[in-house]
């Protein structure tokens, strides 16, 4: 390679080509965190909970119905906080990794978002085949309901959306949480963080102050699972846009 | 030496960075040419990271206009793809292995020469299925030579990136980067405190202080600038006269003073009256300088 091959005469050459791809495939860099650690934990849990209702069934002879009981779990809930997790790191490390590289902060969250949203389908596939064996081995021969709590709803079109809603609210909020960290500091991330507990907050005390709680509650009933799974998309896209903007002025300093 | 208009890849004016009421960058004019190493000196807490963090679009100037091979540099993808910035501090994913570093590299610029990069892992002795997180300061540094290095992009910036490494993975940095610079020419600039051991390297030298830019000049102008005399203190002292002395010396009887440049008379007159004439240390030049601009704007 010659000089002139580094710097070319003219300007014109693929001006400003898109470093998304580059993005994407840092997150693959290594996989582990990605890719194998989430199964390998959920594989655990999965132990863990099949030895508890081996526990549970074997101490309560005569009783024969366990799901009912079984499908208040929450543990697969964990796998939503690691998506969170992954996303608030992403925002941080591979943020400041991916700028040191040049690559711009667009390109950078464009990136993220489409890893996070791919993340979520599979997530989403992976549990609903695993619900699809729960409910086909009538709970591995358990009863168990790991894969099928009730808080997923009662039929499979409701569950994939919930999940992967659930997928989707967690990362982005997730990236919006790192972005404020890297944009702003601790101090931003405290504020933040009020700001949104306020937020929640006011909607209880304006729910109480025109004595609704009992029509909110009605609404809650109507619309679980699903109508709450869509209705999380509004905070989801929220996040997500404005992750975005922070970022977007977002100097990684230290 | 003459610059075209496309000489230049680098103009900024007035440029400024303000945290606070903290100026880290306080209206730096500068104007950075192809094919040539710059060496970016000054103190800690000069300013030459702040503005390291400017040129390469990682940080948002308060004031003042910037650009980079003919843009504000700041999320404009065609620009920074032609820039590469080593910094200290840089951090890397948590699950990160040395390999992990080298492989993804690739991605983002251009002109990685993979087998350089290959040959410069065993030049410093890398593990690379070690985390990032466990390798030692100076393995941690040579990662971002590394890069630095195999990435040949058309502008590449070291900030400080030699900390935690010996004297011979130094010296092994500074001969790699003048054998490749000759073979594949291109812009450097090298922000340092170790004044004295990249003073060689050093093509033109930027001397950065409390955020203003204080000295922009060639490295051979520089030197030429100033001399040092050294001989008995009474022969110094006699040809000093009412001179401005930047540096002084001594041991017993003997002396050693640095001037402000000399012409060719008055070299011969120093010659002649039985002083030796020595190049000047940069370091010293520097050290002069800054301490200088500290009482003026004390």
């Amino acid at each position: 390679m010659t000089a002139a091959a580094i710097h070319p005469a003219a300007p014109a050459r693929r001006y400003g080509s898109s470093r998304i791809g580059s993005v994407i495939r840092l997150y693959f860099t290594n996989p582990m965190t990605i890719a194998v650690t989430p199964f390998i934990v959920l594989a655990s849990i999965f132990v863990l909970n099949l030895a508890i209702w081996v526990i549970v069934v074997v101490s309560s002879p005569g009783n024969t119905n366990f799901a009912e009981g079984f499908s208040y779990s929450g543990a697969s809930a964990w796998i939503f906080f690691y998506m969170a997790v992954v996303a608030i790191q992403a925002m941080n490390n591979t943020f400041r990794l991916a700028l040191g590289y040049g690559a711009t902060r667009r390109d950078f969250y464009l990136g993220s978002a489409l890893v996070f949203v791919a993340m979520s389908v599979v997530f989403t596939a992976v549990i609903t085949i695993l619900g699809l064996l729960e409910e086909v081995t009538d709970g591995w021969g358990l009863q168990g309901r790991m894969f099928t709590p009730v808080y997923f709803g009662d039929n499979w079109g409701v569950r994939i959306a919930v999940i992967l809603c659930l997928f989707l609210f967690f990362t982005f909020t997730g990236s919006a949480f790192g972005a404020v960290f890297v944009r702003w500091g601790r101090n931003g991330l405290l504020i933040f963080g009020g700001i949104l507990l306020a937020i929640v907050v006011a909607i209880g005390l304006a729910i109480a102050l025109l004595d609704a709680w009992g029509p909110f509650g009605s609404w809650l009933d109507a619309n679980a699972p699903l109508g709450l799974a869509l209705w999380s998309l509004v905070p989801s896209a929220v996040f997500g846009v404005a992750g975005f903007f922070i970022l977007r002025g977002a100097t990684p300093k230290s | 030496m003459t610059a075209t208009a496309t000489d230049s890849i680098v103009r900024a004016a007035g440029l400024t960075r303000r945290f606070g009421d903290v100026t880290a960058v306080d209206g730096v004019d500068v104007e950075i040419r192809r094919d040539r190493i710059y060496g970016l000196l000054g103190r800690n807490g000069a300013g030459k990271t702040t503005l390291m963090h400017l040129l390469t679009g990682q940080d948002f100037p308060t004031g003042g206009t910037l650009e980079v091979f003919g843009h504000a540099p700041a999320e404009n993808a065609g620009v920074l793809q032609q820039l590469c910035f080593i910094k200290e501090s840089q951090r890397y994913p948590d699950d990160f292995k040395v390999k992990h570093v080298l492989r993804s590299a690739p991605w983002f610029f251009e002109n990685w020469d993979e087998d350089f990069a290959a040959r410069l892992v065993d030049d410093f002795e890398l593990p690379m299925n070690r985390r990032i997180k466990k390798v030692s300061r100076g393995q941690l540094s040579a990662v971002g030579v590394i890069v630095g290095l195999a990435s040949r992009a058309p502008l590449t910036f070291f900030d400080e990136p030699y900390l935690g490494l010996d004297a011979v993975a130094r010296q092994i940095f500074y001969d790699r980067l003048l054998a490749d610079y000759a073979e594949h020419p291109r812009t450097v600039v090298l922000s340092s405190h170790l004044i004295d051991e990249v003073a060689n390297l050093l093509e033109h030298v930027l001397v950065i202080d409390r955020g203003r830019m204080i000295l922009d000049e060639s490295a051979d102008d520089l030197r030429e600038s100033a001399t040092t005399l050294v001989g008995s203190r009474q022969k110094v002292e006699d040809f000093l006269g009412s001179r401005e002395v930047l540096h002084r010396e001594g041991i017993g009887g003997l002396a050693s003073v640095t001037v402000a440049g000399l012409t060719a008379e008055e070299r011969q007159a120093a010659t002649a009256a039985g002083l030796e004439l020595a190049p000047v240390s940069l370091q010293q030049l520097v050290v002069h300088l800054t301490r200088t601009s500290e009482k003026e704007f004390a």
